[in-house]
């Protein structure tokens, strides 16, 4: 029993990984002699689904947002942490509990030391980005057609700037670099001239760094051009 | 304790710029599923989702965007007040703007992200981190690896872990549902 179990589990996380798919024979197989691994792999299948729409979701919702310049609410949210800051309760929202501005009141100065002195090794006063939120590269990785555009997620501060480096990989060693660019846009759009210069098979780096040359925040992926 | 307080101002100050995306990230969503709330309760979420963000800060690691950390938050209280919207209207409204606000507020797929939601917040940080990256940062586990300092082969066993956690999770919401 264990070990149709265990069979059934390998088969699934190489139907979870896109190693198979469900039109395998031996899914199909399994399938046809076992309703729990059927089960599953409905079950995983529909997960699947719903965490990329979650994920399309997400973005979509991002992307719209970063496209409105208004937003109901939008006029209260200063104004909303400075009465938070200030703990002051006759300012309070009505409907902040006195525990909940007073946690608010203690977080406010929490994250005001935080930002301030940013741990006991680093006094520097610039606040930048919020708590050291990571940098996300989202294209180009692995298989791809094209490289560009090369995309990538992050807030930077005023005055901060993106540095985007790109080395030859081809061979699986680091190689030479081959392509560099400093943007304040989270996109970089290559010409045809430089989508053709890129070797092969690449990996590449995105700094996120401060108005003084500060690195905040950095990333590096690897992508192969199929075409090649 | 000038040069501390002009600090603390300035640390303040870009909080409250980085926070000015949570009414923006809060319209979007509201558009999206068909624009069920009012301006008004699009408010009452705003300060809502702000007083959890405040409150959570300590806890927010930087393992996703402080936008997406939002969006999250922001989603769930935007649930919170489909359904006291939904409940007010059942008790205030006639029956045909009933139907408009209860078609258009919450159907199953937005509750299913509510769950898968919920699911991810009981995965460890880590797992998390791993399924976030896999399906909303696109990445391969190779690339997962190499940015989180796992091997390959770790990298896949946590995430199925992960996945075969949420599905659990998934199917238990749905037997308490029925």
């Amino acid at each position: 029993m264990n070990d149709e179990r265990n069979l059934d589990e390998l088969l699934l996380e190489r139907l979870s990984s896109g190693e198979i798919s469900e039109d395998d024979p031996e899914v199909h197989a399994r399938m046809a002699v076992s309703p729990a691994f059927r089960e599953l792999v409905q079950g995983r299948s529909e997960l699947l689904s719903l965490l990329n729409e979650a994920a399309r979701e997400e973005h979509g919702t991002l992307a719209r947002a970063a496209e409105l310049d208004d937003a109901p609410g939008r006029g209260t949210v200063r104004d909303s942490l400075e009465r938070a800051r200030a703990g002051g309760a006759g300012a309070r929202p009505l409907r902040l509990a006195p525990f909940a501005l007073a946690a608010a009141a203690l977080m406010a100065l929490t994250l005001g030391a935080m930002l301030m002195f940013g741990g006991d090794d680093d006094p520097g006063p610039a606040p930048g980005p919020l708590l050291g939120a990571p940098l996300t590269l989202t294209r180009p990785s692995g298989d791809v057609e094209r490289y560009g555009p090369f995309e990538w997620r992050y807030t930077l501060p005023r005055g901060g700037r993106f540095e985007l480096v790109v080395h030859d990989r081809t061979g699986d060693v680091e190689g030479p670099e081959v392509f560099r660019r400093s943007l304040e846009t989270n996109r970089c759009e290559l010409t045809n001239d430089e989508e053709l210069a890129l070797p092969a098979e690449i990996e590449w780096r995105v700094r996120a760094l401060r108005a003084g040359g500060e690195e905040m925040a950095s990333a590096v992926t690897s992508a192969r051009r199929s075409q090649d | 304790m000038k040069a501390v307080l002009a600090d603390r101002r300035e640390a303040f100050e870009a909080l409250a710029d980085r926070l000015d995306c949570v009414p923006r990230i809060v319209a979007a969503r509201n558009e999206r599923i068909g624009r069920p709330l009012s301006e008004e309760e699009l408010v009452d979420v705003v300060q809502n989702t702000l007083l959890i963000v405040w409150r959570k800060l300590p806890e927010f690691e930087g393992r996703s965007t402080l936008e997406t950390w939002i969006y999250r938050i922001s989603s769930l209280e935007i649930m919170n007040a489909l359904r006291k919207a939904r409940r007010r209207r059942d008790v205030a409204a006639p029956p045909e703007v009933l139907e408009g606000v209860a078609d258009r507020a919450a159907t199953p797929a937005r509750i299913e992200f509510e769950d898968l939601y919920l699911g991810l917040e009981r995965l460890t940080d880590e797992e998390r981190d791993i399924v976030r990256r896999k399906h909303f940062g696109e990445l391969t586990f190779e690339a997962i690896g190499k940015e989180i300092g796992l091997t390959v082969d770790m990298v896949k066993s946590r995430y199925y872990r992960s996945l075969a956690k949420l599905q659990q999770f998934l199917a238990s919401r749905r037997e308490g549902d029925g």
